[in-house]
């Protein structure tokens, strides 16, 4: 009876502690990533895999299409995704990298959300799906 | 008859603006949610249901920002706003554009050397100076 008591314990506060630590948030995130993949094949038939480097590049870069005051990811989200970043009303904004905000990339509607209306500023249109992949598989890797 | 009940409750609701205890905060999630994500929840009074209309309707380009929601989304946080909105004359849709804003702020000596000393370049985050001002404080 205390020996099952041992286990039953630790094996709840486990699970209570990878609730609340996020552990639990992969598959959304997959699941979003899925979908883009499917839209990104039925884009192009030759798609493959998304790519981090390619995410990497399209976070990096300097765009022209969009709004002046937003020529880049980096203008709000600086150099890298793992610091903390700020709006242009000057409020902080989490780390875009997973391992620094495990929620990230986990609810569809936010994700949709925040591509249509970042893509739009920085580069003056819609993300294609490949492109939203890249930048998620990216920040996963970061 | 709904919107006979809506602008009755327009009218109670939009008692007066600089009440006792504050204007009171943004007590509504999405809207202290949506708003909060980028800049500070400004109390619904600060300004008029017409402006609060008028910014909620043009969010795809908000001080050339987009900051466009779902359609549901949208008219939840207007409505809210719309409701518990302050009576204001004047409808500008920037709060530091009202006549009080501009005689307690912008039009005294020290304002520019006070927005160079806090590094800001508007009077639009007024938790920079009055840190109560997210729940409706501003005595400070």
């Amino acid at each position: 009876m205390i020996i099952k008591r041992f286990i039953i314990l630790p094996a709840f506060i486990f699970l209570l502690v990878s609730i609340a630590g996020g552990a639990n948030a992969a598959s959304p995130r997959q699941a979003i990533l899925d979908e883009f993949s499917a839209q990104a094949r039925q884009a192009d038939q030759n798609f493959k895999n998304f790519s981090a480097k390619r995410g990497q590049e399209l976070f990096l870069s300097k765009h022209s299409g969009g709004k002046k005051a937003t020529p880049g990811c980096t203008t709000c989200h600086t150099k890298s995704p793992l610091n903390v970043g700020k709006t242009r009303a000057g409020k902080a904004i989490d780390p875009m990298a997973v391992s620094r905000t495990p929620t990230r990339y986990t609810d569809a509607k936010k994700v949709a959300k925040w591509f249509r209306r970042n893509c739009k500023s920085v580069l003056g249109r819609e993300c294609t799906a490949k492109e939203k992949g890249d930048y998620i598989t990216f920040m996963i890797s970061q | 008859m709904k919107t006979f009940i809506f602008l009755a409750f327009l009218i109670f609701a939009s008692s007066p603006v600089f009440a006792e205890g504050g204007l009171g905060a943004a007590t509504d999630p999405q809207t202290i949610e949506e708003c909060g994500a980028c800049h500070m929840v400004y109390p619904p009074k600060l300004l008029g249901a017409k402006s609060w209309q008028t910014l909620l309707t043009n969010l795809d380009n908000h001080f050339g920002e987009d900051a466009s929601l779902d359609a549901a989304t949208q008219k939840h946080i207007s409505n809210y706003l719309m409701i518990n909105a302050g009576r204001h004359r004047e409808t500008p849709d920037r709060i530091t554009q009202l006549s009080w804003f501009k005689r307690e702020h912008i039009n005294r000596r020290n304002w520019k050397s006070l927005l160079d000393r806090k590094k800001l370049s508007n009077g639009s985050n007024c938790i920079a100076c009055h840190k109560g001002a997210e729940k409706g404080y501003f005595e400070d």
